[in-house]
């Protein structure tokens, strides 16, 4: 009994890191929000995963199963760190482009062409550069 | 049964240069996006040890965020309806949310950018604001100007463009 507790213990606490990990990853690499004219929020489809986990059973026999599971996630999904590693350097290629005017994305633009009402400076800005133009003809 | 959370809850978050912060719940809810993330979470899943990473966003932009989020924590959550109303409005923005954006241009895309991400639409607007009444008024080139923009028109593409519309400018 005193050596089957620990590796209880080790597979309770990594049960839940991996469940945490993965719940974060469904939702951090979601397309974000698109701001479109009537401005619906975009619903995040909940995500069971972490029940699933969750409601593997409390013993110890139900944790085998878990184990075995856990090991196959681990072969297929990222890892926490390659999340980071990931999103830092291919999730943004279409949210995260450049911190400029031109490099924001359509939708954004779009949304900032809303504020300027006038057509007068809606189509001046369309003479600004071509990324801008066909973004602006979007509207 | 879903489970109580404390009012005073403790959340941490994590930036993509690995600083670590520490924000109550009901701030970081302004973030719809960590909001739904963390009605699916037990409260003890988030620690000190095992942040909410939130790549993309660096430790400065993440702290610009947070201090917005401070700062209207109390402001009621708007649906749908209300921003579209709010949108049709003005561009006029709040003396404290004007003084917040008082940023080099680079921080000012990086709360946009950040803002889309996090899914924080009051934000996102202020941004957005922020940005129209930049453009509002001014020619192309000051545009350029403004926002270092490179003009890759040649002159007969300008041309054209200035034809198409001219019946706009006939009004």
């Amino acid at each position: 009994m005193t050596t089957i507790t620990p590796i209880y213990n080790a597979i309770s606490s990594i049960k839940t890191f991996t469940a945490v990990i993965n719940i974060t990853a469904n939702y951090l690499l979601a397309i974000p929000v698109e701001h479109m004219g009537d401005r619906k929020q975009a619903s995040v489809e909940p995500q069971n995963i972490l029940h699933n986990y969750f409601s593997h059973g409390q013993d110890q026999h139900s944790d085998v199963i878990v184990a075995r599971d856990i090991k196959r996630k681990a072969s297929t999904e990222i890892s926490k760190n390659d999340l980071l590693k990931k999103t830092d350097h291919e999730g943004q290629a279409e949210y995260f482009r450049s911190a400029t005017l031109s490099g924001l994305p359509t939708d954004i633009i779009l949304i900032i062409m809303d504020y300027v009402e006038f057509i007068e400076d809606i189509i001046g800005f369309r003479l600004v550069n071509k990324l801008l133009c066909s973004t602006v003809q979007k509207l | 049964m879903a489970e109580a959370k404390p009012a005073s809850q403790k959340i941490w978050l994590i930036s993509n240069d690995n600083a670590t912060m520490e924000v109550d719940r009901v701030v970081v809810e302004r973030s719809m996006l960590l909001k739904n993330m963390l009605e699916d979470l037990s409260h003890t899943d988030i620690t000190q040890d095992n942040p909410i990473p939130i790549p993309n966003v660096n430790e400065a932009v993440l702290r610009k965020v947070v201090e917005w989020c401070e700062h209207h924590r109390n402001d009621p959550v708007t649906t749908p309806d209300d921003e579209s109303d709010a949108r049709k409005k003005t561009t006029d923005i709040e003396e404290w949310d004007q003084k917040f954006m008082q940023v080099d241009q680079e921080m000012l895309f990086e709360i946009i950018l950040a803002s889309n991400f996090l899914d924080i639409k009051p934000l996102l607007d202020v941004g957005c604001k922020t940005v129209a009444n930049m453009i509002k008024g001014k020619s192309p080139e000051e545009i350029r100007k403004t926002f270092n923009i490179t003009n890759d028109f040649s002159a007969e593409e300008e041309e054209q463009i200035r034809r198409e519309n001219e019946w706009a400018e006939d009004r």
